[in-house]
């Protein structure tokens, strides 16, 4: 038992930084041979950047990472895989179109070049009955429920006989059951002297299955401590500090009731790119001074659905009303003055060469905007700005998130349809711009959030609908508890 | 020593001017050396004819087709839309023009009546001709640099079509030309301090450039096509319609060029002839000249004249130096590449350190 509990894996004073945003500050944390341990910390406290940093997929400022003994540089995700550290993403990143064996064959480039799936499967087949892990190798990737997928990316991981594995938020779309499994799963594997980093923020995930616990806030380490040591109001109280207070002050808004229905979707078949269906059969309607949350998993169709509502896209099938009008004989000048639109990629609404007023000006109703009333709306929204003549490229990327949510909601359009809004932004900003959308829903403002991240849409949402499996459902009213949305998932 | 490249957020001021001047610099020293070594012309005589061209009064004769198309370009191109089809276009207005003053207008009609009549006609041809490749573009996405190009052809088969067969004129001797157009017609130009000015369209590229300018500086429709041309996909998220800018910027651009026609026909030939001798590649060097003048409207003009300039001086050089017109051509290529490669600078801010 002694044996199995020396140092596996070292990083020394770890830094990064995002521009002005320092993700990581003189980061030390000592990682032992057969322990799971947990890093835990608030949303923004820089679990996931160390992860991806260990994974390959940043590069760190400064610092050290030693590995058995031996200092090794890391700065891509092969230099990361061939030293053995294999990563478990939180939001599983898998071809849609292609089978099981198919996807892991791609993540496997030591099986040659000529090869087919025949293969990995071998391999694939001794490892998924070893755990019991329930894959079917054959069958496409769309057809896979969240679980199923997550326990492909785990295979995927494992087929790399990794020394160092590392799950991302593992649980985040987990029913209880699947849960319970997941923890087994990984003690058996802590259990051949493994190591397992666990990245969470859930004080009672932490407690429950690991060995020691790695405490981060605000891109420090506060402390590691042993399981037996530790108890839940110390935890709380060194992973909040003295912020506790200020958490959530979004559920102090106050919202109206719903009130008439000013979206409204009924059967309608949705297409990608390349003119495949992709979401089939949807029916969804979103009534003034709410939000509606649309969760889905990235390439599941989210992005398709919000650009074809917003007139970007051909659809077929039944019938898409907005304010009464429909969709198809709104043209785009009208269309941009009814609807508030963000994309799923903030290059797509801004002109990176043009200065913040133009930008604004981009907008037809804002083309005559004063620069005083601009100036305001900078202010009103905290964007970090020296003046109006400042090109757009020169802004940060929560920044621009913010000048154009701004952009779109200063005229105060009746709906607005957000793709992914809060994506690669910083905890601080998230806050920011739920509050701005609290405010617009106040004002009787409605959203149609569509958002790959569950929590978002849990916590912000009136009333929540999943994409799953092509098929869009949406839970009753009132009912957005994570456990019914994960239900929907399975 | 390290090179350091970073992106640009403020391009300084007269940025733009130095790199053109420096480019054409550049490649008047290329051409000047590759010249001297294959040729053994001494520098001093190439520069003498390119001197003569700049000074010479019939450079003004190539400046109306240059910069009209020219002038015609900068629109679809801030937007993104490569309209290479300024030669298809300028003939369509050059095809137009003489239907209308052969086939269409009474013998005797009045200059002041017959003129206009023509010069709208051909802008609508150019600018109609263009509106195909626009229409494919908005509405399939036909990509339309091919569709242009393409196009192109179609015009010059259907005006030789035209010259070789039923509109060959009678009292042109079996010739592939057309009869000459009513002299009422002519647009002659006026002696205006001691050179011959065209009096319709030397002021017609002023007034058009100047408008352009006021349109991008300006209007809201300049600033949709300049959006438009600096991210398709924020313009489409704002409201901007694809298919107006599409359709506007090429209506516009090949009504300039079949203005150029026009005046190719009215002020030159006086008739249509063989139809690759009417165009003679202005389309396509039109496209060097908004290049040059990184499309500012103002700018066509002085880019359109230098342009002019070298052509005209593409004919001393064959009498001082026995040279054809290809040294010319050597130093218009060398100016593009330049003028390009160049545009790096613009974007990015190289620093050595060492």
């Amino acid at each position: 038992m002694n044996m199995d509990k020396e140092p596996l894996l070292f990083i020394h004073n770890l830094s990064k930084e995002f521009g002005p945003i320092k993700a990581l500050k003189n980061v030390s944390i000592n990682f032992r041979r057969g322990e799971i341990h947990i890093i835990l910390g608030e949303n923004g406290a820089g679990k996931t950047t160390l992860a991806k940093i260990l994974a390959g997929i940043y590069r760190i400022d400064s610092g050290d990472i030693i590995l058995d003994g031996r200092k090794i540089r890391i700065r891509n995700t092969k230099d990361s895989l061939k030293n053995g550290i294999a990563i478990v993403s939180q939001y599983p990143k898998l071809i849609e179109q292609l089978t099981v064996a198919e996807n892991l064959l791609l993540a496997m480039d030591k099986y040659g070049y000529l090869n087919t799936t025949k293969s990995i499967e071998k391999d694939a087949k001794e490892i998924i009955n070893r755990y019991g892990l329930n894959i079917d190798l054959n069958k496409k990737v769309y057809t896979l429920s969240f679980s199923e997928r997550q326990r492909v990316e785990i295979l995927k991981a494992l087929l790399l006989k990794p020394k160092v594995l590392i799950l991302d938020e593992p649980t985040t779309l987990l029913t209880d059951k699947e849960k319970l499994h997941l923890y087994k799963f990984i003690n058996s594997l802590r259990n051949e002297g493994r190591l397992i980093i666990v990245i969470t923020h859930r004080i009672d995930e932490a407690l429950n299955i690991g060995d020691r616990i790695t405490i981060l806030r605000n891109g420090e380490v506060i402390t590691t401590i042993d399981k037996k040591n530790a108890n839940k109001e110390m935890i709380i109280h060194e992973m909040f500090g003295a912020t506790v207070e200020k958490e959530k002050q979004l559920k102090l808004s106050k919202r109206n009731g719903p009130g008439d229905t000013v979206l409204s979707v009924v059967g309608v078949d949705i297409y990608d790119d390349y003119g495949n269906k992709i979401l089939e059969n949807i029916t969804l309607e979103l009534r003034e001074g709410e939000i509606h949350g649309v969760f889905g998993l990235a390439g599941s169709g989210l992005k398709e659905l919000g650009e074809t509502l917003y007139g970007l896209r051909e659809y077929s099938g039944g019938k898409i009303t907005i304010l009464g009008q429909d969709l198809r004989r709104i043209d785009r000048d009208e269309m941009a003055n009814m609807v508030g639109y963000i994309p799923d990629n903030i290059l797509k609404s801004l002109i990176l060469d043009l200065n913040i007023e133009q930008n604004y000006r981009v907008k037809q109703r804002l083309w005559r905007i004063q620069e005083n009333y601009m100036e305001h709306i900078i202010n009103k929204f905290r964007i970090k700005a020296e003046s109006l003549k400042q090109n757009a490229g020169t802004l940060s990327g929560g920044n621009l998130q913010k000048l154009a949510v701004s952009r779109e909601i200063i005229l105060k359009p009746k709906i607005l349809i957000a793709i992914n809004p809060t994506k690669a932004l910083d905890h601080i900003s998230i806050e920011t711009l739920h509050n701005i959308f609290m405010e617009y829903i106040n004002e009787g403002g409605s959203i149609l959030l569509l958002s790959e991240d569950i929590n978002e849409v849990i916590d912000i949402s009136d009333i929540v609908s999943v994409i799953t499996k092509r098929k869009l459902r949406t839970l009753e009213r009132g009912i957005n508890k994570r456990e019914h949305v994960l239900e929907l998932l399975a | 020593m390290k090179i350091i490249i970073r992106r640009r957020f403020v391009e300084p001021p007269y940025l733009k001017f130095t790199l053109t001047i420096l480019a054409i610099i550049i490649s008047l020293i290329i051409s000047m050396l590759i010249i001297y070594a294959t040729a053994s012309i001494p520098p001093t005589k190439f520069l003498y004819s390119i001197y003569s061209g700049l000074i010479d009064p019939s450079t003004l004769r190539y400046l109306i087709p240059l910069t009209l198309s020219g002038l015609g370009l900068i629109l679809p191109y801030k937007a993104g839309v490569w309209n290479i089809g300024s030669e298809g276009q300028l003939l369509a207005g050059a095809i137009a023009t003489t239907y209308i003053a052969l086939y269409i207008l009474p013998k005797n009609i009045v200059g002041y009546i017959g003129i206009p009549i023509i010069l709208i006609a051909s802008v609508l041809a150019g600018g109609g001709y263009a509106l195909i490749a626009g229409y494919l573009k908005a509405k399939f996405n036909l990509n339309e640099i091919l569709s242009t190009l393409m196009l192109n052809y179609i015009m010059i088969g259907l005006g030789n079509y035209l010259v070789y067969g039923p509109w060959r004129g009678e009292t042109q001797y079996g010739y592939p030309r057309t009869d000459i157009i009513p002299n009422q017609l002519w647009i002659n130009p006026i002696q205006f301090g001691g050179i011959n000015v065209n009096p319709v369209f030397i002021p017609t590229i002023i007034i058009v450039a100047a408008a352009m300018h006021y349109l991008f500086k300006n209007t809201r429709i300049g600033y949709e096509i300049k959006v438009y041309g600096l991210n398709p996909d924020a313009a489409l998220h704002s409201g901007i319609s694809k298919t107006k800018i599409i359709l506007v910027t090429m209506f516009l651009s090949g009504a300039l060029a079949g203005l150029a026609g026009a005046a190719e026909i009215l002020s030159i030939h006086r008739q249509l002839i063989r139809v690759q001798d009417v165009s003679a590649g202005y389309g396509y060097m039109a496209i060097l000249v908004t290049w040059l003048s990184r499309m500012d409207p103002l700018a066509t003009i002085l880019s359109g004249y230098l342009v002019s300039a070298l052509i005209a001086s593409g004919y001393t050089l064959q009498i001082i130096a026995g040279l054809t017109i290809g040294a010319v051509n050597l130093f218009v290529g060398g100016l593009l590449i330049l003028t390009t490669a160049l545009d790096f600078l613009l974007k990015y801010e190289v620093k050595l350190k060492w």
